[in-house]
């Protein structure tokens, strides 16, 4: 009878502590893999906003777009501007080792090495990464004003000394450690109790599954397969907004849509006939016709989701104008001008808005060709081998910046519209050597003359979509990719 | 004996030729792995560096000979978009495939071959008139359009299905059926127009005169002989499934071979590409064997030469 009872209570007690216990796990839908669980070695942005779960660096990004420290509770900086010393808190990795001066030491060093790091180029400013106890001192070339932004880049994560095969078992210090990957399917995450933050993680488990189909996304959130689709497509919008059981969020992604000019064609020369080109371009028309009316219009090579560094002047210099595109046009002797814009697949957003931006150029007299050309054969023709007239694609978003606007100085090798100007080169030049307050001044110069000289038309910053089911809550938007999955609760 | 040793040989000649001529056409393509992973963060020096680590630099010949001599050995080689083994890849996807192709142009056999011969038998009727029209509108519609529909009723309003995913052998039921709608109208007018053609043959003529019962003129000579062409467009359409049910495999997110075919192509994953073409090529290869053997069994005219 005893031994009848002591059971019963047993099994009470079991059933209870697992109802206590009733893991909550959240499904988030995404279009692809990650390339790579290695920070040395991962590019797509598809990666780092997964990515920024499981990993951390020395600082990371907030919502807002500043920078506070990650694993280093603080820094300081040298009057020379070329000494940081970064002071790391008491953290751990998700293997239980403490987080150490010499682990930071050895991902930096790892980053930075172009036989290791596959985004070596962009640390080039570092001389030295040294273990001070504590500390960690970077030690600069010179002056770089934008490094704490870009140390908060994956490819700048920490993990332990000597990890391999980070590819398949990512150790880092964030707030979930990985459980599995399954290519095509899924990547399951998991709650990471030693985590320094003091947020209480509410979902124990996260699951990004892959989908590719946008309408089985929509399919998906729908029977509550999925909780979560963190960027929907605009033109599924009328499929989810009248849904009571969904959220819409609607924010700025701090994308840059550039209809590209090549500067170095003989008519795109004259800097008339871009301005020209410029004034033709009705980006209202646009955000309604290839964006479903979600989108902010641009003037300058820069969102204004970045509120601090924008120069909302840009918006007054090449306003839509059509007579004086076609006064410029004739002035310069181009009034038979004919162009091929070269759209790449399979964007659809990019290719209406080349669609609706051709219509626009046939207003002021231009002929253009569309031409829709595959992805990769884009990046290979276009886009490195600048063999183009016109071109529309669409620029990530960078914390920094120098990172956004150096791609425009002429000796850059990412620079595909052939922009040169020499005032511009030394504006971005002299913005990365001076102290942080001073900077802002400098980008803002940079942004008129780059829409002003017409480095290219800038269109639109497509917002980003999120769809949540509606008891999902906390949703923080970044303007980097990121999925904050530690802020999301029920 | 030699006709198994010709067909194996030829067997092995195609697969040879088939990898050679997939090898050119991705150097030919404009724009390689290192391109596509570096994207419009790409610059030449990057880009060159990235080229010396994924052993792009390397001669095409040479590579092609090492793959060469690594297929033979079984390796595959590594996926540059996965970063893990080409074999683990296709062999996780590969079960969904099959299972998908087999279920698709079973379930559609099951239907057409009883409509089919209903319908040959008992032309100019209503039923039959009314099938006619059903099949050309089931050969009217795409897949994937069926797909987005069954998804929409099924799984969104009824709630009977995952819309969107690899659970269990339920989650097939639904992409199944949409592969073999199609596929079932197609089938229905091979079945019934060769049965059709069989009865006016003259030796059914006979059969019948002789007082053999409708049904065993009907089951055991005319579907025997119809059997035949049915067999062969089977055929064509299960190695056309084995190839990768892309569409489909999109539309109802399925991780199999037409997913992974699209993303290595878009992605230029050289080794993944190259592997799965040379293991899809050899399944094609494979089934329609089986059918020239079957065929032979069917029809004793056809020699093994």
């Amino acid at each position: 009878m005893k031994t009848k009872l002591l059971v019963l209570i047993l099994v009470l007690a079991l059933s209870l502590s697992m109802g206590v216990s009733a893991q909550e796990t959240i499904n988030i839908a995404v279009p692809t893999d990650p390339d790579s669980l290695d920070p040395a070695r991962a590019i797509a942005a598809a990666t780092a906003e997964i990515a920024f779960n499981v990993y951390e660096g020395l600082v990371k990004s907030t919502s807002g777009g500043s920078v506070v420290g990650a694993l280093a509770t603080h820094w300081e900086i040298d009057e020379t501007l070329t000494e940081y010393t970064f002071y790391l808190r008491d953290a751990y990795f998700h293997n239980g080792q403490k987080v150490t001066a010499e682990d930071v030491v050895y991902s930096l060093e790892r980053a930075r090495d172009p036989q290791t790091g596959v985004k070596a180029a962009d640390f080039q400013a570092i001389k030295d990464v040294l273990a001070v106890q504590d500390a960690v001192k970077i030690i600069l070339n010179e002056p770089y004003a934008p490094l704490v932004y870009e140390l908060t880049e994956l490819a700048a994560a920490i993990y332990p000394a000597n990890s391999n095969k980070l590819a398949s078992n990512p150790v880092g210090s964030g707030p979930y450690k990985f459980v599995e990957w399954k290519p095509n399917q899924y990547l399951k995450l998991t709650q990471f109790n030693q985590y320094w933050g003091d947020d209480t993680l509410y979902f124990e488990d996260v699951y990004f599954r892959i989908v590719p189909d946008f309408n089985s996304a929509v399919a998906s959130i729908k029977t509550g397969n999925i909780d979560l689709i963190p960027r929907l497509d605009a033109s599924y919008l009328h499929q989810v907004e009248n849904d009571p059981r969904l959220n819409v969020i609607s924010t700025p992604m701090n994308l840059v849509q550039i209809l590209g000019v090549n500067n170095n064609r003989p008519a795109l020369q004259d800097v008339r006939v871009r301005q020209a080109l410029a004034l033709a371009i009705d980006r209202d028309e646009i955000i309604m016709a290839a964006a479903w009316d979600q989108g902010q219009p641009l003037y300058t090579g820069m969102s204004p989701a970045m509120d601090y560094f924008y120069n909302a002047a840009t918006e007054t210099i090449l306003p839509y104008n059509p007579q004086r595109a076609q006064e410029l046009l004739a002035e310069a002797g181009y009034s038979d001008l004919r162009l091929v814009l070269e759209l790449p697949a399979p964007y659809q957003t990019h290719i209406h808005t080349g669609e609706v931006i051709a219509e626009q150029l046939r207003q002021i007299g231009v002929t253009v060709e569309l031409k829709i050309v595959e992805w990769g054969m884009w990046l290979d023709k276009i886009y490195n081998g600048r063999d183009y007239d016109l071109t529309i694609v669409g620029l990530t978003g960078k914390l920094d910046p120098h990172t956004i606007l150096s791609r425009y100085t002429s000796d850059s090798g990412k620079n595909f519209t052939n922009f040169a100007s020499e005032e511009y080169d030394q504006l971005i030049f002299l913005g990365k050597q001076v102290p942080e307050e001073e900077r802002m001044a400098i980008y803002k110069q940079a942004q008129a003359i780059m829409t002003e000289q017409v480095a290219g038309i800038f269109i639109m910053d497509p917002d980003q979509l999120v769809i949540t089911n509606n008891q999902i809550k906390g949703w923080r938007s970044y303007p980097v990719y990121v999925i904050d999955v530690a802020a999301l609760y029920k | 004996m030699s006709f198994v040793v010709h067909k194996l040989l030829s067997f092995v000649l195609t697969l040879f030729v088939i990898s050679i001529v997939t090898f050119m056409a991705l150097n030919v393509l404009p724009g390689d792995p290192a391109v596509v992973i570096l994207g419009t963060e790409g610059n030449p020096m990057a880009l060159a560096q990235l080229r010396m680590e994924l052993g792009l630099n390397i001669n095409p010949i040479q590579r092609y000979v090492q793959w060469l001599s690594n297929l033979l050995r079984g390796d595959l080689g590594y996926s540059i978009r996965y970063n893990v083994p080409v074999t683990t890849l296709i062999s996780g996807a590969l079960p969904l495939t099959i299972q998908l192709a087999v279920f698709g142009v079973g379930l559609a056999l099951l239907v057409s071959i009883p409509v089919g011969i209903s319908q040959a038998i008992s032309q100019g009727s209503f039923a039959t008139n009314l099938g006619m029209v059903i099949s050309q509108l089931g050969m009217a519609m795409p897949a994937f359009w069926l797909g987005i529909v069954l998804i929409n009723i099924f799984a969104v309003k009824l709630g009977w299905f995952m819309p969107s995913g690899y659970a269990s052998v339920a989650s097939l039921v639904l992409p199944s059926i949409a592969l073999a709608i199609p596929r079932a109208a197609i089938f229905t007018r091979v079945v019934a127009t060769s049965i059709d053609e069989t009865l006016r043959q003259d030796y059914l003529r006979t059969a019948r005169s002789k007082g053999l019962p409708e049904r065993v003129v009907l089951y055991k000579h005319a579907l025997k002989n119809a059997a035949i062409s049915i067999l062969s467009v089977v055929g064509i359409h299960l190695t056309q499934l084995l190839a990768g049910t892309i569409v489909i495999e999109q539309v109802f997110g399925l991780p199999g071979f037409g997913q992974l075919i699209l993303a290595a192509v878009t992605q230029r994953d050289f080794p993944l590409v190259q592997g799965l073409v040379v293991i899809a090529a050899a399944f094609i290869l494979f089934v329609n064997l089986l059918i020239d053997l079957l065929l032979v069994v069917l029809d004793p005219r056809i020699r093994l030469e």
